[in-house]
């Protein structure tokens, strides 16, 4: 039972790491109905400008003297996610808008090669890039009511995880700009008839995704506690699978999928006698199977081929 | 028609020149006694293979340094009629990088002999390039048992052991004479991996008592552990015995310790022997690891002062590493055969297989298919932060308690 137990928080913490990459890719979907496929890779950007400003120019040390660790913490992490929304950005200047009304391909590619240069750049330009690096901890050390798997670092990682979800959700519904984003994602030309500058919610919306994937990086960085310039490309897999299982472009559908493919892969892994080589196969198998028989996903909507 | 005509000289001029290319070539290559052929002040290459990029670099690094700094003895040395030039390629622990790499070492006529290698799938890659251009390669660190074979030899020789090799003393040390006798086995799914499971699965069968209560083959690159840790924290094991390399095992050790398995003892093979080890899993969750190198002390060995203290002269600031003695020893083996022979490939290759070479590791000869016969290893144990020779710990003096013993 205590196995079972703890199997369980395995897998919602792994699904949770998958589920905030997974966002990202439904948020770029959902306003511009393209695959942006470097999410992973911008993630594990984010993880790596924390550990450039901790490790390397020391910040956590020297805030630490004046500020609360948590205070210092969040001040970190806000100036990594600014980086990496700043990066988003110029990704979609540089590599998605130059390739706008061509085929839907073209973005495809363009962001599949975006994410192979960022994982060289890392491994090329960070100070022994290309080697595992710890990541400096910073969450609070500890655990709850003697469970090793509820430490405070693992109910930090879900809260923060469904605080991203829920300040997501109020923004797209309660705000005008998250409003216009909608908007965008439902009908661009109909978006744009209403006076919505679409082009400036196009630039909001990879803002924000870029904040959520360096915030992300940042997550699972600390939960893994090793980083390596190449995550990217299998957590980047791994969240657009959780995004298709769950249904591309639909935000909460990305949490659920993500939890599906980590439960799969966690107990197949757990349960299954030699299973372990076989969890990723698994997943993947998983993720075939929705393509065929529920393209749109769990929580997503049938789309209606227009003729 | 004329431009047909003029095509049809241009060939013929270019299969003439072709083959008097190939003819002088061959000349030379093969015409003169070996030591007659090396021109005075010539320089000849030895290429050097190995990670010096990417995940397992401290390795690589470590080793081409003291390769380098054997090849400067030599040259310091006057004794060979020529100089000796190492020509560094990175296989970034990649397979086709390394293939890539080895085309390159071949085609260049100045390259003599070759040494390579601390992943095993990468030397799988470079050997039939290195045995296809008649190029004697001598590995150095890569310890996949079927690299030294009938077939690879005598072109293949190797100075450290194989990893079923490496095997048998970690056993002896840790069924045999600690009595851990309930394992459970985490390895990876590269060759290396697997072929670590089966030499310590065959190992663990010789122990009366002692068993294997589960297996676990993860993919390198994986992250998450802590699915088959919270299995194995269920079966009460005495021992995980890890058979991969330092990312994957730095991240097995943090999440034991982070399920609260901290005493639970944790033993390795040499691929995870380097202070990246240490470094990533954080040295008091390193604390008490148990791991085996190939080879003795080499701070107990004749020689191995003057090693060290050649090595610190040099100036290199990276550590030798667990494999810059054999590296060391490896391109001392090139020369002593260059020594012998002059430099032509096909001599060295058979003046390599049939050396006996006193080296810092002690005497290293091949058998018969260019195995060293010098598998002497040492256990070390992680203690303050470092690898210390298991005979010089604070646990074998009793000071310390080794995780999970009662």
């Amino acid at each position: 039972m205590e196995l079972l137990m703890s199997q369980v928080i395995n897998a919602i913490m792994l699904g949770c790491t998958y589920a905030l990459v997974a966002i990202g890719f439904s948020l770029f979907f959902g306003v511009l109905d393209i695959v942006v496929f470097c999410a992973g890779d911008v993630a594990i950007v984010g993880a790596f400008a924390v550990a450039f400003l901790v490790s390397i120019l020391g910040l956590f040390v020297a805030l630490q003297g004046a500020l609360p660790p948590m205070i210092a913490t969040v001040i970190i992490v806000f100036v990594a996610a600014l980086f990496t929304a700043l990066l988003m950005a110029l990704m979609y200047r540089l590599v998605i808008r130059p390739l706008e009304g061509r085929s839907e391909l073209m973005p495809l590619l363009s962001t599949i090669a975006a994410g192979f240069a960022l994982r060289e750049i890392i491994g090329i330009f960070y100070p022994e890039g290309r080697n595992p690096q710890a990541f400096p901890q910073m969450l609070p050390e500890g655990v709850l009511a003697g469970n090793a798997m509820l430490s405070w670092r693992n109910i930090i990682i879900i809260i923060a995880t469904l605080l991203i979800v829920g300040l997501l959700y109020w923004f797209v519904n309660k705000t005008k700009t998250g409003l216009s984003i909608q908007a965008v994602s439902q009908n661009r030309e109909a978006a744009v008839m209403v006076g919505i500058n679409w082009r400036f919610i196009v630039y909001i919306t990879f803002i924000i995704g870029g904040v959520i994937l360096g915030v992300g990086g940042f997550l699972v960085a600390s939960y893994f506690d090793v980083i390596r310039f190449d995550m990217g490309s299998m957590y980047g897999l791994k969240g657009f699978c959780a995004a298709v299982v769950g249904g591309l472009g639909n935000v909460y559908g990305a949490i659920v999928g993500g939890l599906l493919i980590a439960f799969v892969e966690v107990f197949v892994s757990a349960f299954v006698p030699g299973g372990t080589a076989y969890a990723g196969v698994a997943a993947f198998l998983m993720v075939l199977l929705f393509m065929l028989f529920k393209p749109e996903g769990i929580i997503g909507e049938k789309t209606i081929e227009k003729v | 028609m004329l431009k047909k005509k003029a095509f049809k000289v241009a060939t013929l001029l270019l299969t003439f020149l072709f083959v008097v290319g190939l003819v002088a070539g061959c000349g030379s290559g093969s015409g003169e006694e070996g030591q007659g052929a090396a021109e005075e002040g010539k320089t000849y290459k030895i290429a050097f293979l190995g990670p010096l990029t990417g995940p397992n670099a401290g390795q690589g690094v470590g080793a081409r340094n003291a390769f380098l700094l054997a090849v400067d003895q030599a040259n310091e040395s006057g004794e060979l009629p020529f100089k000796l030039e190492v020509m560094e390629l990175d296989d970034e622990s990649k397979p086709a990088t390394s293939a890539s790499v080895a085309q390159k070492a071949v085609a260049d006529p100045d390259v003599i002999a070759g040494s390579g290698h601390w992943n095993t799938p990468c030397a799988e890659a470079s050997i039939p390039i290195f045995k296809s251009a008649g190029i004697p390669f001598v590995i150095w660190g890569a310890i996949g048992p079927s690299l030294t074979s009938p077939e690879n030899y005598p072109n293949t020789t190797r100075v450290c052991p194989t990893q079923a090799q490496e095997n048998i003393p970690l056993a002896e040390f840790v069924i045999g004479e600690l009595g851990r006798l309930k394992w459970a086995i985490i390895s990876d799914t590269s060759s290396y991996g697997k072929s670590n499971t089966e030499a310590w699965q065959n190992e663990v069968k010789k122990y009366p008592g002692a068993e294997i209560v589960s297996l676990d083959e993860i993919q390198v690159g994986q992250t998450d552990f802590r699915p088959i840790l919270s299995k194995i924290k269920n079966l009460d094991v005495d021992g995980v015995y890890f058979g991969g390399v330092v990312m994957e095992a730095a991240l097995v050790r943090r999440q034991m310790v982070e399920l609260g398995m901290k005493d639970t003892l944790m033993v390795g093979i040499s691929g995870i022997v380097d202070d990246k080890f240490i470094e990533t899993a954080g040295g008091d969750v390193a604390e008490g690891v148990i791991a085996i190198k190939p080879g003795m002390n080499i701070q107990k060995m004749e020689g191995g002062k003057a090693f060290e203290e050649a090595y610190a002269a040099a100036g290199f600031s990276e550590p030798y590493g667990a494999y810059g003695p054999y590296a060391y020893d490896a391109a001392n083996i090139i020369i002593e055969a260059l020594k012998q022979v002059g430099p032509d490939k096909a001599k060295l290759v058979d003046a390599i297989a049939n050396i006996s070479y006193e080296g810092l590791l002690g005497t290293t000869t091949f058998d018969e298919v260019g195995q060293t016969a010098n598998i002497a290893s040492t256990i070390f144990v992680i203690q303050d932060e470092q690898f210390v020779d298991w005979d010089d710990s604070e646990y074998k003096s009793g000071q310390r308690k080794l995780p999970g013993s009662k």
